[in-house]
């Protein structure tokens, strides 16, 4: 541990900005702290997949030259963290959390490395992921052949997922950082569940070479930290055009706002709170109270469409073909879930009329979200209806939310951005979640108004005893 | 953990019946060798659900005009590579 920085892990991106510059610690310090902390606790939670040092200590050696001589690459020089294993690493296995693949390897970063790597951040190690990033229909914990991601706040609670190591390794301070993807919940999950801050970004803004494929049309990549703050920071850099991923050709560049307009207007979900447990209706009135001291609030309903049927669809259809070679060579066979082993096969029988007619519902549907939520700067619910559940008890025995609205199909169809941020603690001490979504590509307005929040109150700045 | 539809619990009407046995053989020509009698059931499940959302996206009306949000652009290397 460097002795300058606190036992429990790393303080936010501006002070270690500050302390690498004002020469308190080096990069190689901090390098090699990210290394102790996840090769110990980062295992005992199930949290790290591949341990990076040689990576580490060589992206530390280049950003401490280039302190000495006087370049500055930005924010994220000299700053170690922890990426998904499901982005492409040259040198070290990059395995997507399944067991038949821990052997796999590719030859180039994923683009989302490259660019941290020329920003002159250092990667220490790669996080834990369920297997295929629950692309399989997993329903429980147990879905990964690293074992169940364990929550730092109660490690016999699980970590999220699908991004199960990014959430607990951020939480744990273990890194400052991490990168996440999501195609359905894989990073405000985690993060909720964790009790950190994640940002899912529109679709198209952070490119997907060299990330494993589950949804063409639905997957993102985006990041994880302690605050909304650290999130434009690393968005910022991660962000912006590939030729290679042509979903992110059409987007505006990405300028952190870092101050929400002076008159905020925020559409709140209608029914989010009802049905969900306790301390999370209570703890979104909390955030509410909160956000009513910025912000103009108006209770809404989604349009009267089928999002989450639409959704569904598509991504089913897409995962099945993207892992079809996996699953007739029998490698699905080999997954660690039970239930993942035949979970895809139901999905090589959905028509092709049927993905099409999703993807034509899905442009009603997205304009029709558009229009209801132009008058606003975003729109705001619980990010999940119940705390983390425990390790090894399936999903439906601990929670049923059925019925419950919730932002997800609607915004996954449509391919908003949206963060999650803490807002209190739930049943067994366990973090809970306030989501805020965004209208295409208003991700600098998202991360604005969580900037606002996150001033006014303390959640983010909580630690687990770990 | 978020990956299914809040329909999937809904009641599957009497006329899916002979759909979801259509599916579920085709998946059994396939992958048949693979499922033991828990697994057939499994998958039912899984299709009687995939059959109740498409039912859910037929009753969104759709004019012959209604795109696929799905853009074509028609591929042209840059003048350099090409010579």
């Amino acid at each position: 541990m460097s002795g300058n920085l606190p036992d429990n892990g790393f303080p936010d991106l501006d002070r270690l900005g500050a302390m690498l510059r004002g020469r308190e610690t080096t990069a190689a310090d901090l390098a090699r702290t990210a290394l102790a902390r996840l090769d110990t606790i980062g295992r005992d939670l199930n949290a790290l997949v591949t341990l990076t040092p040689e990576r580490a200590a060589a992206e530390a050696t280049a950003a401490d030259a280039d302190f000495a001589a006087g370049v500055d690459r930005g924010p994220l020089q000299g700053i170690p963290y922890g990426g998904k294993d499901l982005l492409a690493v040259p040198g070290y296995p990059t395995t997507w959390g399944a067991a038949p693949l821990r052997e796999q390897r590719f030859e180039r970063d994923a683009a989302v490395v490259e660019r941290l790597t020329n920003a002159g951040a250092m990667l220490a190690g790669k996080l834990a992921t369920v297997e295929i990033a629950g692309g399989f229909g997993y329903e429980q914990p147990n879905a990964a052949w690293t074992g169940p991601g364990r929550n730092p706040w109660n490690p016999e609670t699980w970590a999220g997922g699908s991004s199960s190591g990014s959430g607990a390794a951020v939480a744990a301070g273990l890194v400052p950082f991490a990168i996440g993807t999501e195609t359905w919940g894989s990073i405000t999950v985690p993060a909720a569940f964790c009790g950190v801050t994640g940002m899912r970004p529109t679709y198209g803004r952070v490119s997907r070479r060299g990330a494993m494929a589950l949804s063409w049309t639905m997957d993102k990549i985006g990041p994880i930290s302690r605050s909304a703050a650290d999130c434009a920071t690393v968005l910022a850099v991660i962000a912006g055009p590939d030729p290679a991923d042509p979903s992110t050709l059409h987007h505006p560049s990405f300028t952190p706002e870092r101050e929400p307009p002076a008159r905020v207007r925020l559409a709140v979900l209608r029914g989010s709170a009802n049905g969900v447990q306790p301390e999370v209706a209570a703890n979104f009135q909390a955030a509410l109270a909160v956000l009513a001291g910025f912000a103009e609030l108006t209770e809404v309903d989604l349009p009267s469409l089928p999002f989450e049927a639409a959704a569904t669809i598509l991504f089913q259809a897409e995962a099945a073909a993207a892992f079809e070679a996996f699953v007739d060579a029998g490698a699905s066979l080999a997954l660690t879930a039970p239930e993942d082993r035949i979970g895809m096969l139901d999905r090589f029988a959905i028509p092709a009329v049927d993905y099409l007619r999703a993807q034509r519902v899905r442009r009603i549907a997205g304009r029709a979200l558009d229009a209801m939520l132009a008058p606003f700067d975003g729109i705001v619910a619980p990010t999940q209806p119940h705390v983390a559940p425990p390790i090894g008890q399936p999903f439906r025995d601990f929670f049923d939310d059925a019925g419950i609205p919730n932002l997800g199909g609607a915004g996954h169809l449509s391919g908003l951005p949206a963060i999650t941020v803490p807002n209190g603690f739930g049943a067994g001490g366990l973090p809970t979640g306030l989501e805020i979504m965004g209208r295409a590509d208003a991700d600098a307005r998202v991360l604005a108004v969580a900037e606002a929040y996150q001033a006014r109150t303390d959640w983010h700045r909580r630690r687990p005893p770990v | 953990m978020s990956q299914t539809s809040g329909s999937a619990g809904a009641p599957i009407d009497e006329p899916d019946a002979p759909i979801v046995a259509a599916r579920l053989a085709a998946v059994l020509a396939r992958w048949g060798e693979r499922l033991d009698d828990a697994g057939r059931e499994a998958v039912a499940a899984r299709i009687r659900r995939d059959v109740q959302l498409a039912r859910e996206l037929r009753a969104v009306p759709l004019a012959n005009g209604d795109e696929p949000e799905i853009v074509f652009v028609p591929f042209r290397a840059a003048e350099d590579a090409a010579q």
